[in-house]
């Protein structure tokens, strides 16, 4: 203990007496170790926390259906599972809920769910004020808050309690508050009973949540679930395939988990990077210390001494790196939750250091100064002590090859970082140049969830919104004003089936969207029209049934033969007067993001022939032209003179919805990009700082050269060369990894594959270009060696 | 004088350059009596200076023979060279070599370190010595904070401080003037009549007068020893 304190003690004195190599180190190491902690703030948080219910590990997601990455379970299905379910103790149904308030102060959008009664005893979960719903309630008119939500909009008012707000039009209750930090799923500002009552003809999906039973394993509870499923759908073979249970943990987070892996091992790599740094400062500086390392030797210190004594050193310069580190990591940390997209990462709000984060750098720092202090702290100790107690002994210790190594390996690490970053950007710039089917420019959006009525009409509805419409349209500027119910990258979707005209069911029926919009939707949101026409005044509820379809839906039910005037039904059972004629065709849009491989189909109909009251509930207003920066405002006014209290739900340039969808590969761009511009600085300081201290160590070679006649070209020339094999060295290393790393990135990228040869050329003659230009100074300085001062140098 | 207490029969040291080798000691068989104060002398480039580090132990790679009292240190590993060395050398250099970021205090003391002596006892060990060599008032000092001839003394100090049996001082007053010179001299003459067995390296006729012994080398050959 005492020796390790004069060790200590030493150590300090040491790193003291050299601040400028000392500030280099930390710098170097605060960035390595605080990137690390930021990203690992954020994996701990995420992935390795449990969820904040208790048991987390007992609550589970079931389904009897899959869609791609989403799964589901039907109505029918879930009143079935909690009938004969002896696995769950809890099941809970839940589905997107209310999306306004009003009778409160300004009508707001909020984020609603609705959840039947299981729900809070299968988080075990309770409010905080007041108390959450349960069987027996009248269920249609109560509601439960956030804390978030009583806050802002309620003024954290502690009467709440028994007051009234208007959910969707619907007068509700508050029955209860909950804690702080409670917002399941989905950032829930507002709770509302849901009633599964299935109903023939018609089906609903929910998401399911249960509670395990004590003694249930969720494999147990697995092999029920595809049991019960199968018993349900008899004639469907693979009924149970699709069935599953799976930890709502890893439901909520499965998805995320290789991205953020990516990240941390992007951070990783400038660790490693930032380590060769300080090894080869290290070894610099160890070429210095080599007498001092040999007369204690001569003292009496073992090796093992030494190394201790260096690696205390090492450790202490380790440490106080990670301090720094923490610091950038607490700074960092909210910056980079900020940069996220919304609904990126899950559990984003629950994202903070503590103490495992703590834990996590104190023991990175611990290996980080393994990792850069063994290989000096070895080549150090074994200085051959004649020679370095020598007077007039002037050899070169073998470090130099080592330093060689540990620069050729940054090389290798920063390009195979910038080589990741270079396709991130590639993918990113390729998904942003990708043409959504329509003119996002100089458009404006503005959307909104009517409350649901039984009672309202088709034609009630439309006349509301052709109202808006013709408010929106009279702005001044604005060109154009259509509306849809649908709307491109609103995150609303409906799909259904639809049938060409014919006796029997075609073989290749397509699933498309099936938007209802006015005459002049076309026209703003600068979708082209490709043959026919579009709709007009004359396509109202009384006139023969008209349909404009997309050209996938064209080329895909009629081939090459003219789809105008042919006959498409929505219909699963069409009536005669489901039919409807095709007018026209229009290019294919993207609905959801502009990665979609396949283009989703479309068959429009005029909003005034759409029949279902449902589908005209939710609204996207779109104008084309007008003043940018006044638009919102007047728009906001002209939508309150129809509606005084609906809430708005969105408002946005379209530009700005579509960039949203491109949100996560910018953000991957950004930081695959931040962390290879430090990797590229730490590595280039390497390589000059290699290449300045071979010229410091060739002076009197050189001198003797110039002495013999060599031009300042040729020493020029012999730096750069041998700079070149070492970048050379390092750019081999890193192709060759890089090919095998690059494939954990196959699924952020956007038609860029992850070997493509194009990024993988550029990166590395830009890393080449960048290390040559690291080494010009040096070399520069070497070619104005002075022979007779190189030479009165021993 | 008693018996030897250093022993070198037919050592030899090259460096090998392809088929060739240059020697640096060429079959060197010398004695060392205990409490003897024996000087190396020799040209320059005559291999005194590689003679005296062989002698401590510094240098690993020669043949022959070399016995420290009954000890065969050509037939030992490393590690039991290391213990030797510790418990019988103590070593003085021309250019003192004390350690810059320790006090004077710390340089004494960090010989008794590596050899896991307890605190305690390495702190009265050290104070003695302090106040042997008069030498308390500076011991809070650094060595850029003391002259050249402080700063031997202090090598000095520090090479005894494990009381070894043999010294081995290369060209101690090669860096300090007349004046300073003749102190160190003195000082190692009084710790040889103490019993202490003193090795030196010197270019000083004046210096070697001060031992009982010389021994002259030139090219690698020992040329003869004289009293």
């Amino acid at each position: 203990m005492n020796a390790l304190a004069q060790d200590v003690r030493f150590a300090i004195r040491t790193l003291w007496k050299t601040p400028a190599f000392t500030a280099i180190a930390l710098l170097a190491l605060a960035l390595g170790i605080g990137a690390n902690s930021a990203i690992f703030t954020v994996v701990n948080s995420v992935l390795l926390h449990p969820l904040p219910f208790p048991h987390p590990e007992q609550i589970c997601q079931i389904y009897t259906a899959r869609f791609g990455d989403s799964v589901a379970m039907d109505d029918r299905s879930f009143v079935e599972f909690e009938k004969q379910s002896a696995a769950f103790e809890n099941l809970s149904a839940i589905s997107g809920g209310a999306s306004s308030l009003t009778g409160f102060g300004e009508p707001i959008p909020v984020h609603g769910q609705a959840v039947t009664t299981g729900f809070w005893p299968a988080l075990g979960v309770n409010a905080s004020l007041g108390r959450t719903f349960r069987k027996g309630d009248d269920l249609e008119s109560v509601a439960v808050l956030s804390d978030k939500l009583w806050r802002t909009h309620f003024n954290a008012d502690q009467s709440i309690l028994g007051k009234i707000v208007k959910l969707d039009g619907t007068p509700r209750t508050i029955l209860g508050v909950m804690s702080a930090g409670f917002a399941f799923p989905a950032d829930a500002e507002v709770w509302t009973p849901l009633v599964v009552n299935p109903q023939p003809g018609a089906g609903w999906s929910y998401s399911v949540i249960g509670r395990l039973n004590a003694g249930v394993s969720i494999d147990q509870a697995r092999a029920e679930t595809k049991a019960i499923a199968q018993r349900l759908q008899p004639k469907e073979p693979h009924a149970a395939e699709s069935a599953g249970v799976v930890s709502l943990h890893e439901s909520l987070v499965g998805k995320i988990r290789p991205s953020l892996y990516v990240l941390l091992g992007a951070v990783g790599f400038i660790l490693l990077i930032a380590c060769a740094n300080v090894a080869n400062l290290l070894l610099a500086r160890g070429a210095a210390r080599r007498q001092e390392v040999a007369v204690r030797a001569s003292l009496g210190a073992s090796r093992a001494r030494l190394i201790r004594q260096l690696l205390t050193e090492s450790s202490l310069l380790a440490l106080c790196g990670g301090a720094l580190g923490l610091l950038i990591a607490f700074w960092g940390v909210p910056l980079l939750v900020n940069l996220v997209p919304d609904g990126m990462i899950p559990r984003l709000g629950e994202v903070g250091i503590d103490s495992q984060v703590l834990l996590f750098a104190f023991l990175l720092s611990l290996a980080t100064s393994l990792i850069f202090g063994i290989a000096p702290a070895l080549q150090l100790s074994k200085a051959r002590l004649a020679g370095s107690l020598k007077q007039d002994d002037r050899r070169i210790t073998g470090a130099q090859e080592l330093r060689s190594v540990l620069v050729a390996s940054e090389i290798a690490l920063s390009l195979v970082l910038l080589i990741g970053a270079g396709l991130m950007i590639k993918s990113f710039v390729r998904l942003r140049s990708v043409n959504p089917g329509f003119n996002p420019e100089s458009t404006f959006v503005l959307t909104v969830d009517l409350p649901f009525n039984e009672e309202q009409s088709a034609e009630q509805l439309v006349a509301y919104h052709k109202q808006v419409l013709d408010k929106l349209s009279a702005l001044p500027g604005v060109n154009s004003a259509g509306a849809i119910d649908w709307l491109p990258f609103d995150n609303a979707l409906a799909r259904g089936d639809f049938y060409t005209k014919a006796d029997s069911y075609p073989a290749a029926h397509l699933q498309v969207s099936k938007p209802g919009v006015t005459p002049d939707y076309f026209r703003a949101m600068g979708i082209r029209l490709l043959r026919g026409r579009s709709f007009d005044n004359g396509d109202t509820e009384g006139s023969p049934g008209v349909a404009i379809v997309s050209e996938s839906v064209a080329r895909r039910a009629w081939g090459d033969r003219n789809p105008i005037g042919k006959r498409v039904t929505l219909e699963d059972h069409p009536k005669p007067q489901d039919w409807l004629t095709v007018v026209g065709v229009v290019d294919d849009v993207k609905q959801q993001n502009l990665a979609e491989k396949t283009p989703v189909a479309a068959v429009y109909q005029p909003m005034t022939q759409v029949i279902r009251p449902f589908f005209l509930f939710h609204m996207a207003y779109i104008v084309r032209g007008g003043n940018p920066s006044s638009l919102p405002s007047l728009m906001r006014s002209r939508f309150r003179e129809v509606d005084p209290n609906q809430p708005i739900q969105l408002m946005a340039p379209m530009g700005e919805l579509v960039s949203a969808t491109t949100a996560q590969p910018r953000f991957y761009s950004r930081m695959l990009g931040a962390f290879s511009a430090i990797a590229l600085l730490l590595a280039s300081l390497g390589i000059y700082g290699v290449m300045a201290y071979s010229v410091a160590q060739r002076t009197r070679e050189i001198g003797i050269r110039v002495a013999l006649g060599a031009q300042r070209s040729d020493i020029f020339r012999s730096v750069m060369l041998k700079s070149a094999l070492l970048v050379f060295t390092g750019v081999a290393v890193g192709l060759a990894g890089a090919i095998g790393v690059t494939r954990v990135l196959q699924n952020l990228l956007f038609d860029v594959k992850p070997t493509d040869a194009a990024t993988f050329a550029a990166v590395s003659v830009l890393l080449i270009l960048v290390a040559l230009a690291a080494t010009y100074v040096p070399a520069r300085r070497a070619t104005s060696v002075d022979p007779m001062v190189a030479l009165r140098y021993e | 004088m008693s018996s030897p207490i250093l022993t070198l029969r037919n050592v030899e040291k090259y460096f090998e350059h392809g088929p060739t080798k240059t020697f640096v000691l060429r079959r060197i068989n010398a004695e060392i009596k205990e409490g003897e104060f024996v000087s190396i002398m020799g040209p320059s480039g005559a291999g005194k200076s590689t003679l005296l580090h062989l002698l401590g132990m510094h240098d690993s790679s020669w043949t022959g023979e070399y016995y420290l009292i009954e000890h065969a240190i050509h037939k030992l590993n490393k590690k039991d060279r290391m213990e030797l060395y510790k418990k019988y050398f103590g070593f003085v250099f021309q250019s003192y070599h004390l350690l810059d970021s320790l006090t004077v205090y710390e340089n004494l003391d960090i010989p008794l370190s590596y050899r896991n002596i307890k605190k305690g006892e390495r702190d009265s060990i050290v104070c003695d010595v302090l106040d042997r060599f008069q030498i308390v008032g500076k011991k809070d000092l650094y060595p850029n904070q003391l002259s050249g001839g402080q700063q031997q003394l202090v090598a000095i100090a520090r090479a005894i401080v494990a009381s070894p049996k043999i010294i081995l001082a290369d060209e101690p007053t090669g860096n300090l003037h007349s004046s300073q010179g003749k102190e160190i001299m003195d000082l190692f003459k009084k710790l040889n009549e103490g019993g202490t067995t003193i090795v030196q390296v010197t270019h000083n006729e004046r210096n070697a007068e001060y031992g009982n012994r010389v021994i002259n080398i030139v090219d690698g050959w020992i040329t003869d020893t004289s009293s």
